[in-house]
């Protein structure tokens, strides 16, 4: 009980400052304003913060999420692993598209379908993301994901990278209807977790590497945004072979080890 | 009335005296310690293993029931599978399963039916011909596979559809039962070499299967049935990783089973989604835990992936006759959820030392060092690999007052922002219920049935 109460009295800094709930709304705010920045709609836009409990359990998930996330000089004893930190950001989203599934416009509606087909098909392709980030450092641990075998490690990453634009419903999977600061929030945490784990391990850079590795994320997915105008098919028509390359990586890299394992 | 008060009483019957015996488990402790490698001389022995079948099973089957003569009948059938696993002998154990059919007759499908030969075959084989029932040479015997074959199929794995594998509710009620058998050969011998591989391996098929085909599915009813089998299927990946932190992960797994069991009345209504997402969390963690243990990541992807899609199959409106069922219902539904998950949260690690590693600790003669165990009581549960490192970890009790305490950060700056704008002019009201097209661009999906 003792070391719980001096956990949760010792991470005020990373859950309040960096790179918990200031840096993620600073994020946040400064992706809004330039997304936004020529938005005929911006009342309705601002109208998303009207008080509601479930923005609010949004919102402190992305939050906790950011503020667990293996930055230079954000220590954590008990790191949350990969799969228990997808659920903070995860869950809620698919309880607000839920709830968008049942609005009353026709069009909040379609856009919602649209998005919910989006995001589980590329699930597949963080799967095995996933998989090649562990298999390479042998552990699922957020600190741990940006060590181990790089070749592997980058390949996973890579394929992370290039599912971000449908997970986030960037460029031709943008969504107005179902836009808004809670979605915005969550594009900050996706790109964010990709910045960690690419970031070198140990704490030499300081707080410079994270802010030039979040310029070049989120530059290279503004400018992907606004430039990207095509349609989405020929990339999803990519998918089974990106996933079907990156599972063949990981069973030639999984071999030796299960055939120890069956002598 | 007094009708009521029985059907409740004898349905809580068998989980209440389950609950009373989990006060032996110290003593169970000991006596495995006592009888290491020596044949039990009892006709009935109560392990830690049993202990925590005589919670498990009565827990997904504490359903009140329609009429008291099935309930009784539900209730004998429990009792009778508790006693089964607590047989030494494995001609009785058979007879007592044999007995739960009885007493269950028409409420069971063909899937029980198929688990039941297959048991059969597995105990009376080695009566028949000079087969040892797992020994030094049940390499090459056939029990473990017939085992396998029937968790497989008493677990709902197979693909079959309602109409063929019959969901019929005392055999969904019962599914767990069939892990025990498997379980149990562990506190013998380890597996031969094939089987620590291929079963998590058909296990995560399995999984992954039952999944899609809930996604797949239109009718409430179905979607729960699927995802519950895939739950099974996540307890058969974890008992076949044959390590500590497999058997620790398989019995959190089953107790996420009975409770979403409980929680959707065994598929009849869609209860709290947000609540069941949580429950399949569970269990994908564990499973995740499990396979990342030893070393099996791609195992564990399939385990995440089955565990997302699931949720997802059981957060969105299933068809417009039921859908009505599945809206969101508010705040009620959010705050069950939290509690669920705050308890889960608490409760986790100290449930874990005293429940579950008993029976990673009795069966541990049958374990392989791929998967090891740590719990912190007041922080969370971690899987390690063979060199103590942390593979996966869930600091659960740290998480619950971190994400409190940025929930009312959150809370309160909304409410002071909101205070400052507009409402939406469109207030969400009762909306016709939508036909949406969800997976038509999921390829990996396919098309949906109906």
């Amino acid at each position: 009980m003792d070391e719980l109460l001096a956990i949760v009295g010792g991470s005020w800094q990373p859950l309040l400052v960096y790179p918990g709930i200031l840096t993620g709304l600073v994020a946040t705010g400064l992706m809004y304003a330039l997304w936004h920045a020529r938005a005929r709609n911006r009342s309705r836009l601002l109208a998303h913060f009207a008080w509601d409990p479930s923005a609010a359990l949004y919102a402190a998930s992305a939050f906790l999420f950011l503020a667990l996330l293996p930055f230079p000089r954000s220590y954590w004893a008990y790191p949350v692993d990969l799969v228990g930190a997808l659920l903070l950001l995860e869950l809620p989203h698919w309880l607000r598209l839920r709830r968008l599934l049942w609005a009353p416009e026709p069009q909040v509606r379609r856009g919602a379908a649209c998005e919910a087909g989006a995001l589980l098909n590329v699930y597949l392709l963080l799967a095995l993301a996933t998989a090649a980030l562990g298999q390479a450092s042998g552990s699922l641990l957020l600190p741990d994901l940006k060590t181990g075998i790089q070749k592997l490690r980058w390949a996973g990453l890579v394929t992370w990278a290039i599912a971000i634009p449908p997970l986030v419903a960037l460029g031709p999977w943008y969504v107005p209807e179902t836009d808004g600061w809670l979605p915005s929030l969550r594009r900050v945490a996706h790109i964010a977790l990709l910045v960690a784990l690419a970031l070198p391990v140990g704490d030499r850079w300081g707080y410079g590497a994270t802010a030039i590795g979040a310029a070049a994320g989120f530059g290279s997915l503004t400018i992907l945004h606004f430039v990207w105008d095509g349609r989405p098919e020929p990339w999803e028509r990519l998918q089974p072979l990106i996933a079907v390359a990156l599972l063949g990586l990981l069973l030639f890299a999984n071999a030796q080890a299960w055939l120890a394992r069956l002598r | 009335m007094l009708a009521r008060f029985l059907r409740v009483l004898l349905a809580l019957l068998p989980l209440a005296v389950g609950l009373y015996l989990l006060r032996l488990m110290p003593l169970a402790v000991l006596g495995v310690r006592d009888v290491a490698g020596q044949t039990p001389a009892t006709t009935f022995r109560i392990d830690p293993l049993v202990l925590s079948g005589f919670v498990l099973l009565p827990l997904a089957a504490a359903l009140p029931q329609p009429s008291i003569a099935r309930a009784t009948r539900l209730a004998v059938g429990v009792a009778l599978a508790g006693l089964a696993l607590a047989a030494t002998d494995r001609a009785l154990q058979l007879l007592l399963f044999y007995a739960v059919t009885l007493a269950l007759a028409g409420g069971l499908g063909l899937r029980w039916f198929a688990a039941l030969g297959a048991l059969s075959a597995a105990d009376l084989l080695p009566r028949a011909v000079a087969l040892g029932w797992l020994d030094a040479q049940h390499s090459r015997s056939l029990v473990l596979p017939l085992l396998i074959l029937a968790a497989l199929a008493g677990l709902g794995c197979l693909p079959w559809s309602a109409s063929r594998g019959g969901a019929s509710e005392s055999e969904l009620l019962l599914r767990p039962l069939w892990l025990f058998p498997l379980l149990k050969t562990f506190s013998v011998a380890p597996w031969p070499p094939p089987w620590p591989l291929v079963v998590p391996l058909l296990g995560a098929a399995a999984t992954i299967w039952a999944t899609l085909e809930a996604l797949r599915t239109r009718d409430t009813p179905s979607v729960f049935e699927r995802v519950l089998a895939a739950m099974l299927g996540m307890a058969l990946i974890c008992a076949g990783m044959s390590s500590a932190v497999g058997i620790v992960a398989a019995l959190w797994v089953l107790l996420a089973h009975a409770l979403l069991v409980l929680w959707t009345g065994a598929g009849r209504r869609a209860g709290s989604s947000l609540a069941a997402f949580l429950l399949l969390f569970l269990a994908a963690w564990w499973t995740v835990a499990a396979a990342a243990g030893g070393a099996a990541f791609l195992i564990a992807a399939g385990a995440w992936l089955a565990g997302m899609a699931g949720g997802v199959a059981v957060l969105l409106p299933a068809q417009p006759s039921v859908a009505g069922k599945g809206r969101p219902s508010g705040l009620g539904a959010v705050l069950i959820g939290a509690a669920l998950a705050l308890l889960i949260a608490l409760f986790m690690p100290v449930t874990t030392r005293f429940v579950a590693v008993p029976v990673a600790d009795q069966l541990d003669p049958g374990l392989a060092p791929y998967g090891l165990l740590d719990y912190w009581p007041w922080i969370g549960v971690a899987a390690l690999d063979p060199g103590h490192r942390r593979a996966a970890l869930l600091p659960t009790a740290v998480l619950a007052p971190l994400f409190a305490v940025t929930l009312a950060i959150t809370w309160l700056v909304l409410r002071l922002v909101a205070h400052w704008m507009a409402r939406p002019d469109g207030q969400v009201t009762a909306a016709e219920p939508v036909e949406v097209s969800i997976l038509g661009r999921v390829w990996w999906v396919g098309r949906r049935r109906g």
